[in-house]
C-alpha cells in the first residue's frame, strides 16, 4: 500500500480526519513513559535531549525512569545537522514516526491508511500555523494535544506566521547536493562529514527554510525570554508541529530531485552505506513494535520503495538558470543559451577574498561590520564577471558568518550585504539571507560534538553580487555587512560569530 | 581555482605525511645509535653536557614530528581553509611550530628516563597503571575533546599570525595533556622501544578519530578503525525494503 502525505491546509476543514486522527495518535503517544521505547518524549529524545531544559520546560522529572542504556546508547540524541546525511537521517526517522502514529491510530480504531500531514507554509495564505494546533480545544474531551504553551512565534507572543518575505526557496537551484565546510556552497543536502548529532556547517534546504521555520515557530517569550521548543534541536521534536515541517522538508527534497533531472543524490558509498561506513553510528529507530530498524541513505532514496508519497510535487519556485544569470551579466541570448547544456560538475575549491577584523558580537537590534577585500583575490573575482559576456559561468560568491556561538537559540538574523559606506539593511535587495540561530546553543558547549566551535552559516551572496558588478559596485576593498535580529537579542545570549568572511567559488 | 588551488588540501596532506615519514625514518636511524653512544659516554656523571641534551632533543622533535603530524591534519586543513591564498603555507607552519612546543616541553622532562637509564620493568609499571587511571578520567576527555576545536582565525598580518600561533599552541597543550601518559608509557619500556612508539602512535591517531563525548570515568579506546574494519567485512544480506505500518 501506497500512504499518500496531504497538505494540512488542503484537509477540508481543521479538524479533518487526517488531523483529528494525528491529534488522537499523539495524545496515545504522550500518555506513555520516557522509558518507553514507543513514547512521546522517548522518540523527542532521539532527535536530541537535554536533561536540565526538559526539566524547565516541564518534560522530565529528576528520578524518574530512564530507559537502559543500551536503548539510550542506540536510539537517542541521534539527529544529523550540518551533514549530508541530515535529509536521510529526518526521512527515516518520519517514515517509523509516521508508523508508530498509525499504529496508535489503529489501536484506537482509526483509519489504517492515513498517513502524516504536511505544512507548506509557502502556498498562497498557508503561512499561518494550522488552526488545529494553534486552538486550546479540539473535538474530543480536555486539552488539544496539538497546542503547545511554548511555542511562541516571531514576535513572542504566541501568534505563528512565516513572514515570507524572509523565508525563500532559493536552495531549490542548488546544482549539486553535496557540499563543503571550507567557505564555498555546502550544497543542497549539507557537507560531507561522518556521523554529525551537533551542528557545524548547514546546507542549503537545511539553512532555509528549516532552520528558518525552527526559529519562527518556536521563537522567544516576549515577556520572560523563554525559548520555544521548535527553537532548539533538543527540544524540538516534543513540538507536535515538528513532524508537519519536516514533511514539508522531507517533500522539497524529492522536489529537489525532480526538478530538473540533472539533481541526483549523491553516488558515495560514504552516504549511501551511512556513517557506519566509515566508523560512526549506524542509523536506527524503533519499530512499532519495539524492535529496531537500522537504515542507512541508500534504504531512503526512492519514495515508491519506502510506501509513501506526496499529494503535490509541483516545482515549488521557478528555477534560476545559468543562462538568465549570463544574461544579467550582458551575455547575447546566443551565448547565454549555449551554456544550457552543460553538464554538472563539482564546484571547485573555495578561496577566501575578504574578512573582517574581529569576533562580532550581536546584540540588540542592529550590529555592522567591515569585510575588506585583498586584492589579488578580488581581481580573480571581477575578471570571472569580466568573461561571462564571452560565455564564461563566472564565480559563485557566498558569505560566511563563521563559528556562531552563544548562550541560546531562538534569534533570527536578517543579513545584508552592500558597498562600504552605506548601511545595506536601507536596501532589500541587498539582504543576503536570513539565518535561524537553530542548535548553536549546544554547539557552543566545550565538550559538546563540536568542542564549543559553534555554527556555522553560508549564504550565496552571487545574485548581489551580480548586481554590484552591473552597478560597477563589486571591485570595492570592503564590503559592509549589517545583521538585524527579527527581534532585539539580549546581551545575556551572548551571540558572537567568530568571523565574517567572504568567499569566491568557480562553479 | 581548480587549477592553482585545486588540490591544496592534497598537497598539505602529502607535505605532512611525508614529513612524518622522513622523521620517523631519521628518528629510527639515529636513535639506537646515538643513546647507545651517549648512554655509555654519560652513564657515569649526574649531569647531562648541554650537547646531549641538544642530541636528545633532536631526537625528541623527530619522534614527535614522526607520531604526531598524522593526528594534526584536520587543523592544519582549517588553517588552509581560512587563510587567503598567499598565507596558507606561513599559516601552517606557523601553527607547525607553536603545536610543536608543548611536544618539546615534554621532551624536556622526559630526558631524565633516558639519561639514568629509567627505563626499567618497575617504573614502567608504574606508568602503565598511572596511563590507565588517566586513560578513562573525565579530564583526558576533556583534552580530546579540546584536540577537535577548529577555532575562527583573524587573516590579516599579525593578528593572523596571533591567532595561529595561540590555535597551535592550545592544539599542543591539549595534545599533551592527553598523550602524555602514554608517551610515558613509551618512553620507560625497557626493550622494543621502537614498536611500543609505533603501537602508542596509532593509538593516538585512532582516539583522535572518535567524536568529542561528554567527560567522565569510562572505559576508553579508539574504535573507530576497528568499526570501519568490521564494516567492510560484514557479510551482505540481501536487500529489503521492510516497511512495517
Amino acid at each position: 500500500m501506497t500512504y499518500t502525505r496531504k497538505n494540512v491546509w488542503d484537509l477540508g476543514d481543521s479538524w479533518a480526519a487526517p488531523i483529528l486522527w494525528y491529534a488522537r495518535g499523539v495524545k496515545a503517544l504522550q500518555a506513555k513513559a520516557l522509558d518507553d521505547a514507543t513514547s512521546w518524549r522517548f522518540w523527542a529524545a532521539m532527535h536530541g535531549i537535554d536533561s536540565q531544559i526538559w526539566q524547565a520546560d516541564g518534560y522530565f522529572t529528576p528520578g524518574q525512569a530512564l530507559p537502559s542504556s543500551g536503548l539510550v546508547d542506540r536510539y537517542w540524541k541521534q539527529c544529523q545537522h550540518g551533514t549530508w546525511y541530515f535529509l536521510p537521517w529526518h526521512r527515516g526517522y518520519l517514515l517509523k514516526f509516521e508508523a508508530l502514529v498509525r499504529a496508535a491510530i489503529v489501536a484506537l480504531s482509526g483509519p489504517a491508511d492515513w498517513a502524516l500531514p504536511y505544512w507548506n507554509y509557502f502556498k498562497d495564505g498557508q503561512a499561518s500555523l494550522p488552526p488545529a494546533f494553534a486552538s486550546t480545544t479540539w473535538p474530543d474531551p480536555g486539552p488539544n494535544p496539538l497546542f503547545i504553551p511554548l511555542r511562541f512565534g516571531p514576535q513572542g507572543d504566541g501568534n505563528v506566521t512565516i513572514p515570507l518575505d524572509l523565508v525563500n526557496l532559493d536552495q531549490l537551484n542548488d546544482e549539486v547536493f553535496t557540499g563543503t565546510f571550507r567557505g564555498g556552497t555546502p550544497g543542497f543536502g549539507g557537507p560531507v562529514t561522518g556521523f554529525h548529532h551537533d551542528n557545524g556547517t548547514h546546507g542549503g534546504l537545511e539553512t532555509q527554510p528549516h532552520d528558518y521555520v525552527h526559529g519562527i515557530v518556536g521563537g522567544r517569550s516576549s515577556s520572560d525570554g523563554v525559548v520555544g521548543l521548535m527553537s532548539d534541536p533538543d527540544t524540538a521534536a516534543l513540538d507536535p508541529i515538528f513532524w508537519l515541517h519536516h514533511a514539508n522538508i522531507d517533500r522539497l527534497w524529492e522536489i529537489w530531485r525532480l526538478n530538473p533531472p540533472s539533481h541526483i543524490n549523491p553516488t558515495d558509498s560514504r552516504w549511501l552505506d551511512g556513517p557506519a561506513s566509515t566508523g560512526g553510528q549506524k542509523f536506527s529507530v524503533p519499530n512499532p513494535d519495539g524492535s529496531g530498524y537500522d537504515y542507512t541513505p541508500k534504504d531512503m532514496v526512492d519514495l515508491g520503495t519506502l510506501g509513501y508519497t506526496y499529494d503535490d510535487f509541483a516545482p515549488a519556485t521557478a528555477l534560476l538558470s545559468v543562462s538568465s544569470r549570463l544574461a544579467f551579466l550582458g551575455a547575447s541570448p546566443a551565448v547565454a543559451n549555449a551554456v544550457k547544456e552543460r553538464p554538472v560538475v563539482p564546484p571547485g575549491e573555495a578561496q577566501l577574498i575578504g574578512t573582517n577584523l574581529d569576533s562580532l558580537p550581536i546584540a540588540g537590534s542592529k550590529v555592522k561590520t567591515d569585510v575588506a577585500l585583498v586584492r589579488p583575490q578580488r581581481q580573480a573575482l571581477i575578471s570571472s564577471f569580466n568573461k561571462a559576456a564571452a560565455g564564461t559561468v563566472p564565480d559563485r560568491v557566498y558569505l560566511n558568518l563563521e563559528n556562531v556561538t552563544g548562550a541560546a537559540d531562538g534569534a533570527i538574523l536578517k543579513v545584508y550585504v552592500g558597498p562600504s559606506g552605506q548601511d545595506p539593511s536601507a536596501q532589500p535587495e541587498l539582504l543576503a539571507g536570513t539565518v535561524a540561530l537553530f542548535g548553536v546553543r549546544k554547539a557552543s558547549k566545550v565538550d559538546g560534538d563540536q568542542a564549543g566551535q559553534g555554527v556555522s552559516y553560508v549564504l550565496d551572496i552571487t545574485k548581489i553580487a551580480d548586481q554590484l558588478h552591473m552597478n560597477s559596485a563589486l571591485d570595492v576593498e570592503k564590503l559592509t555587512v549589517s545583521i538585524v535580529p527579527l527581534t532585539p537579542v539580549p546581551a545575556s545570549d551572548n551571540i558572537h560569530v567568530g568571523r565574517v568572511s567572504v568567499y569566491r567559488q568557480v562553479p | 581555482m581548480k587549477g592553482a588551488n585545486a588540490n591544496s588540501r592534497r598537497a598539505v596532506t602529502l607535505a605532512a605525511l611525508g614529513t612524518s615519514a622522513a622523521a620517523w625514518i631519521a628518528f629510527t636511524a639515529l636513535q639506537g645509535a646515538s643513546l647507545g653512544q651517549m648512554s655509555m659516554a654519560y652513564s657515569s656523571q649526574w649531569t647531562p653536557s648541554a650537547g646531549y641534551v641538544t642530541a636528545m632533543m633532536w631526537l625528541w622533535l623527530l619522534m614527535t614530528l614522526g607520531m604526531m603530524l598524522p593526528s594534526v591534519l584536520a587543523p592544519i586543513w582549517h588553517i588552509c581553509d581560512r587563510s587567503f591564498p598567499h598565507r596558507k603555507l606561513r599559516g601552517a607552519a606557523i601553527f607547525g611550530v607553536a603545536y610543536i612546543m608543548p611536544w618539546m616541553a615534554l621532551g624536556i622532562a622526559f630526558i631524565p628516563i633516558m639519561t639514568y637509564h629509567l627505563s626499567i620493568w618497575p617504573l614502567f609499571a608504574i606508568a602503565i597503571a598511572a596511563a590507565l587511571v588517566w586513560q578513562f578520567s573525565p579530564v583526558k576527555q576533556h583534552c580530546l575533546n579540546r584536540c577537535h576545536s577548529l577555532p575562527p582565525l583573524r587573516a590579516f598580518g599579525w593578528t593572523a599570525d596571533f591567532d595561529v600561533i595561540r590555535f597551535g599552541l592550545g592544539h599542543g597543550l591539549a595534545c599533551v595533556a592527553a598523550c602524555w601518559a602514554l608517551m610515558l608509557v613509551a618512553m620507560t619500556l625497557p626493550t622494543g622501544r621502537l614498536v611500543g612508539m609505533s603501537v602508542v602512535a596509532l593509538w593516538i591517531f585512532g582516539e583522535k578519530l572518535e567524536r568529542p563525548e561528554e567527560p567522565c570515568w569510562r572505559l576508553r579506546a579508539p574504535k573507530k578503525i576497528g568499526r570501519v574494519i568490521a564494516f567492510k567485512l560484514r557479510p551482505i544480506a540481501p536487500a529489503t525494503h521492510a516497511h512495517l505500518s
